[in-house]
Order: structure tokens, then C-alpha cells, then sequence
């Protein structure tokens, strides 16, 4: 795809979550920590990974999603910090570098 | 040993850091040149890769999620172009979480299940092409394919579906010169086993029972990868040569 919009790529990362973790669809909101209140262990951010390069044909940098140090937030707990929207907003900063336009 | 695998061609999976880093590491000891699969962690694939180039040995780098057959075959074929040929194949990826099998999610046994078990019926599929001169192909397993560890289910009853696709393999494969084993390693001192749950209390219990009165190291696994590889072992077939120190006796 060339285009995505706010609400595919929202849509898609959720779908993600709730196949990997068989979260409840509701429960996946904006705020909601991937690890603290979903239950992601360290093999599902790697599911999770495999997941979102397959859809959004991106390439996650290693250990970007992971509970090691050199990942998202690097010297915070990621259990705190990594929630769904950062995760999206992550998606779509992919998409942009590799010149996929993203819409409303 | 020292020149066992001279002017072998080698593809260690999941090569970047402990059992496989060691095999790999022993190959390129034994004369082989080393490709090296890793799955994300480029840093520690790198660092094999010098630490055989250490050794006077080329070593190349293959990056591929093995759970993936489309990437297994673009790996495959990259090998393919690159060498012409491949004698040895070690599957020694494996990825797992250490739970009761009952808290095991669906997507957690599956991507088990296809790293440690499926990826080597994906890539024996490219043996035949790649090994026309014939071959040796040899999987990782452990003691938890028929032993029941705590919390080690999804991972057990993953080599055990290794093991015995080893075996079958090995009949269907033997006609056209490759031979097929496994190794079955004990409790082998590496990081990854420091995720277990309890690890020093286990260990400390384990200890007790090994008849050898020591943990296994990576090289110990290393040591028969190499001797399974090599004409040594010409005559062994479809066979899971145990590597524990002696554990399973009791």
C-alpha cells in the first residue's frame, strides 16, 4: 500500500494485539501498557514484531520492541511506558520513513 | 578433530550466541567456512563472525526469521547463489517461554513450534538441491523432548516433534547421501537457561544427579555437532546422540 490512514493503521496494530495476546478487543485503548495491562511477554513483542513487518511491510529495528535495554524508551522500564499509542505512533513514523503517506 | 570439516560448507541456524555460536565456532576450528542465520541480534552475529574470522575462516551472515518458510527460501537461495553448495546444516534456532503448557497462549506455542520444529522441515526441503553431493543435517534438541521439566512444555514438546521429524527424515533422505541426526544436550550452561524459573535451585539440584559433576557447556554440544558432521560418522542415521553428562541414566 502507498496510503494509509489514521484509522487503518489504529485498526490493523489492534488486530495484532488482540491475535497475539487474545487480549479482549475492548480492552486495546490508547493508554492501555502492552506489557503491564495486556500480559505482552518477551516472546509476544517479538510475535508482535513479525506481525506489524508482515502488514505494514516495515523493518522494526532490533530490540526496538523488547523488554532488553536498547529498545523503546532506553533507560526506562518499558513495562511503563510502551502503551498502544506509542506503538501506533511508532507504526506511523515507520510508514513515513520508508515514503508511505499517511491520511486522516 | 582438528581438520574434520575441511572445505565444508556449514549453516548454523540461530548461530549469533551460545550452543550455536560454539558449533559454529568448532566448525570453523575444523576447517569448515561458517554461515551464520540469526533472527534480529546483528551485534552478537557480528561478534561470531569475528571470532571465526579469528580463526582464519570465512563467516557470513544470514539474517532470517526461520518461523517465516518465504524467508527461509530466500536464505536458501542466497546460499545457493553465493556457494553452489552446502554440506552441513545445523538447525539449532530455538525460541520458547518457560510456563506450564496450560498458560501457553495459541500464538506463543506456535511461534515454538515453527522455529524450533517446523523451520527444519522447511529447510530440509532445500537439501536435496543444495546437498547433491551429499550432506549432513543435524538438529538441536534436549532432554525435555521426553522428560517432563517444570515449565518447559511448549519448548519439550517442540524438540520432540524435532526429533522425531529427524527420524524421518533421515530414511527419506538417506537415499540421496544425507544423513540426518540430532543431539539431545542436558542442561548446558548458556543465558538462555538462566530464564528458568528457580534456575539456581534447579541447577543445584540437577548438579547432584549429573554422574559427570558438572553442567554442560556449549562446547560439549559443539564437540558432537562436529563429530556428526564429519565422516566419522558415516554410518549413523537418524539417531539423537544424548549430550547430558550422563543426567537421563537415572
Amino acid at each position: 500500500m502507498n496510503e494509509w490512514t489514521e484509522s487503518q493503521i489504529y485498526e490493523n496494530v489492534k488486530s495484532v494485539l488482540v491475535a497475539a495476546l487474545e487480549a479482549n478487543p475492548e480492552a486495546i485503548q490508547p493508554q492501555a501498557l502492552i506489557i503491564t495491562d495486556l500480559g505482552a511477554e518477551s516472546i509476544d513483542l517479538l510475535d508482535i514484531t513479525f506481525r506489524l513487518e508482515k502488514i505494514f511491510h516495515i523493518k522494526i529495528p532490533e530490540q526496538y520492541l523488547s523488554t532488553e535495554s536498547g529498545g523503546i524508551g532506553e533507560g526506562k522500564n518499558v513495562a511503563e511506558i510502551l502503551n498502544v499509542q506509542l506503538l501506533v505512533d511508532f507504526v506511523k513514523q515507520m510508514l513515513k520513513e520508508t515514503g508511505i503517506r499517511i491520511s486522516q | 578433530m582438528t581438520l574434520m570439516l575441511r572445505g565444508k560448507i556449514v549453516l548454523v541456524t540461530g548461530g549469533s550466541r551460545g550452543i550455536g555460536r560454539a558449533i559454529a565456532l568448532k566448525y570453523a576450528q575444523s576447517g569448515a567456512t561458517v554461515l551464520i542465520n540469526f533472527l534480529r541480534n546483528r551485534q552478537a552475529a557480528e561478534e561470531t563472525e569475528r571470532l571465526i574470522q579469528g580463526v582464519g575462516q570465512q563467516c557470513l551472515l544470514y539474517q532470517a526469521n526461520l518461523a517465516e518458510p518465504e524467508e527461509i527460501g530466500r536464505m536458501m537461495s542466497r546460499i545457493a547463489e553465493e556457494h553452489g553448495k552446502l554440506d552441513v546444516l545445523v538447525h539449532n534456532a530455538a525460541l520458547g517461554v518457560f510456563k506450564p503448557i496450560l498458560k501457553i497462549r495459541p500464538n506463543q506455542w506456535d511461534l515454538s513450534m515453527n522455529i524450533n520444529a517446523r523451520a527444519l522441515f522447511v529447510l530440509a526441503r532445500h537439501c536435496p538441491e543444495l546437498m547433491k553431493q551429499g550432506g549432513s543435517v543435524i538438529g538441536i534438541s534436549s532432554l525435555g523432548s521426553h522428560k517432563v521439566l517444570p515449565n518447559y512444555g511448549v519448548i519439550g514438546i517442540s524438540k520432540a516433534a524435532l526429533e522425531s521429524l529427524i527420524r524421518y527424515l533421515a530414511v527419506e533422505m538417506a537415499p540421496l547421501g544425507i544423513r540426518v541426526n540430532g543431539i539431545s544436550g542436558g542442561f548446558i550452561q548458556t543465558e538462555s537457561i538462566k530464564q528458568f524459573p528457580d534456575y539456581e535451585k534447579i541447577m543445584s539440584v540437577v548438579l547432584d544427579r549429573i554422574p559427570a559433576k558438572r553442567l554442560g557447556t556449549p562446547e560439549d554440544i559443539a564437540n558432537a555437532a562436529v563429530f556428526l558432521a564429519s565422516d566419522k560418522a558415516s554410518w549413523i542415521y537418524g539417531q539423537i546422540l544424548v549430550v547430558d553428562g550422563g543426567l537421563s541414566l537415572f
